[in-house]
């Protein structure tokens, strides 16, 4: 029995459940700025009235690996867009570099279509796979960017160095990028090449940010703890090394 | 008549979550071979869903050449697809497809690798450029610290930076020092972040599958 594991899940979900209930007692959301993400609500709003669309890039993580919390962000921030801007002439468009993914984004814009009661004007074709590899994924994205009125790109999800190639086609559509992935080099490239790059866990927090839900706010207010905890463990363990070697 | 067939989003929720929770306690208490079990159907369900995901890219390709819009990139990548498909289901069957002619290995060695190596080639040019464009666009300490870091980096590679000593002080603090206590920095963030998005999931308030 991994004790250890039980013992962090079962904390994480006691904060996040203690954060809910103390966040419903409070006034205001107390999360820092994140400039991208209101940068991204204004996109948004402008994409809909402008009558451009939204692409969002959902990338290639496995989901059944631990990359596929990237893509379960992206598709939870897919539906929050989705939300918005389904009514408008050209609607979100969702692509994705994995048949599973491809699958979960279909269903996640169906989800909305029908939560918005426009299920006649869903289309399959709005969650695409582009490709199955991390270039064929990237060059079937690009010319997408470019054929489809896109005026924001939002890359959420697992990318690789192929972000640059749909980050560059952006560049060239004149459209907006914001990206954030949670593979390292993935992410020095994006900080580079996109506009509005996420660093890090910013780009778990899109759900708060976006949809404003009580239980994404506290969330991220237990991952705060924790990480201010593990820290602190850091900070504690590297004194007592270095107590220990001076000794 | 397909159209109709999908699970009510109560089902499908609880379907999730029970899933998850089982695959949850795989991994805290001894079960046997459950998780293999279940992870076995689940790559079976994968597998499927790739060859779902090659016929969304057909359709979508199709779709296009009936509308005429960039009917020759359409055209290319749908022949392209089904040869490489047909050469690689023959390949299977030794008396079908003899082995004197060229198969799925020489489709990859010789055009998707060149082809990937060209658009690699691209890809240092993009990033070249963006890294040039960063000062501009975003001018502040950070990108200018990035902009000096690559530069460094990339002289220090040079026989220059190998012969001056600059490539191993550079590859020592830089690369082994800086960049790597960053790096954990980051994926201590992104394994928090990932702990809380499969929690939300768990807990039915993110539900990806259209529940």
């Amino acid at each position: 029995m991994n004790l250890t594991n039980l013992v962090v899940i079962a904390a994480f979900a006691g904060l996040m459940v203690g954060f809910y209930f103390l966040n419903l007692r409070r006034e205001g959301r107390r999360l820092r700025d994140i400039p991208s993400y209101y940068r991204l609500r204004g996109s948004v709003e402008v994409a809909v009235e402008d009558g451009t669309r939204i692409h969002v890039a959902i990338g290639r993580g496995d989901i059944l690996s631990p990359h596929g919390a990237a893509a379960l962000v992206g598709l939870s921030m897919l539906q929050e867009i989705a939300m918005v801007a389904s009514e408008s002439d050209h609607p979100p468009l969702a692509t994705a570099g994995d048949g599973l993914l491809g699958i979960l984004a279909q269903d996640t814009l169906r989800a909305s279509y029908n939560a918005l009661n426009l299920s006649a004007s869903y289309e399959q074709s709005l969650g695409r796979v582009t490709g199955l590899t991390p270039f064929s994924y990237g060059a079937g994205v690009m010319p997408l960017i470019f054929d489809e009125a896109v005026s924001t790109n939002l890359l959420i999800g697992s990318f690789g160095t192929e972000a640059a190639l749909i980050t560059s086609a952006g560049e060239r559509g004149q459209s907006r990028t914001l990206a954030g992935t949670d593979n390292i080099p993935g992410q020095a490239i994006l900080y580079a090449a996109a506009h509005e790059p996420l660093i890090g866990e910013e780009m778990y927090a899109g759900g708060a940010y976006l949809g404003e839900k009580p239980m994404h706010v506290a969330s991220l207010h237990a991952q705060d703890t924790i990480r201010w905890i593990a820290i602190g463990l850091i900070v504690l363990f590297a004194l007592g090394g270095l107590v220990q070697g001076l000794l | 008549m397909f159209r109709n067939l999908k699970f009510r989003a109560p089902v499908a929720t609880i379907i999730a979550i029970a899933s998850g929770i089982i695959m949850l306690f795989t991994y805290i208490f001894p079960l046997g071979g459950l998780r293999a079990f279940i992870l076995d159907i689940v790559v079976i369900g994968a597998a499927a869903a790739l060859l779902i995901g090659v016929a969304n890219l057909t359709g979508v390709h199709l779709d296009k050449l009936r509308k005429g819009e960039k009917p020759v990139n359409s055209a290319a990548l749908l022949i392209a697809l089904g040869i490489t498909f047909v050469v690689t289901l023959l390949q299977g069957y030794t008396n079908l497809y003899p082995a004197s002619l060229p198969g799925s290995q020489w489709i990859l060695t010789n055009i998707q690798m060149p082809v990937e190596s060209t658009l690699m080639g691209i890809l240092a040019i993009t990033l070249t450029y963006a890294a040039a464009r960063l000062i501009t666009q975003r001018p502040n300490i950070f990108s200018v610290l990035f902009v000096l870091t690559l530069l460094v980096t990339l002289i220090g590679n040079t026989q220059f930076g190998l012969e001056t000593g600059l490539g191993q002080t550079v590859r020592n603090f830089v690369s082994h020092g800086l960049a790597s206590a960053g790096a954990r920095g980051i994926l201590i963030g992104v394994a928090l972040g990932t702990i809380a998005t499969g929690l939300r999931v768990l807990m039915g308030i993110d539900r990806p599958y259209g529940g």
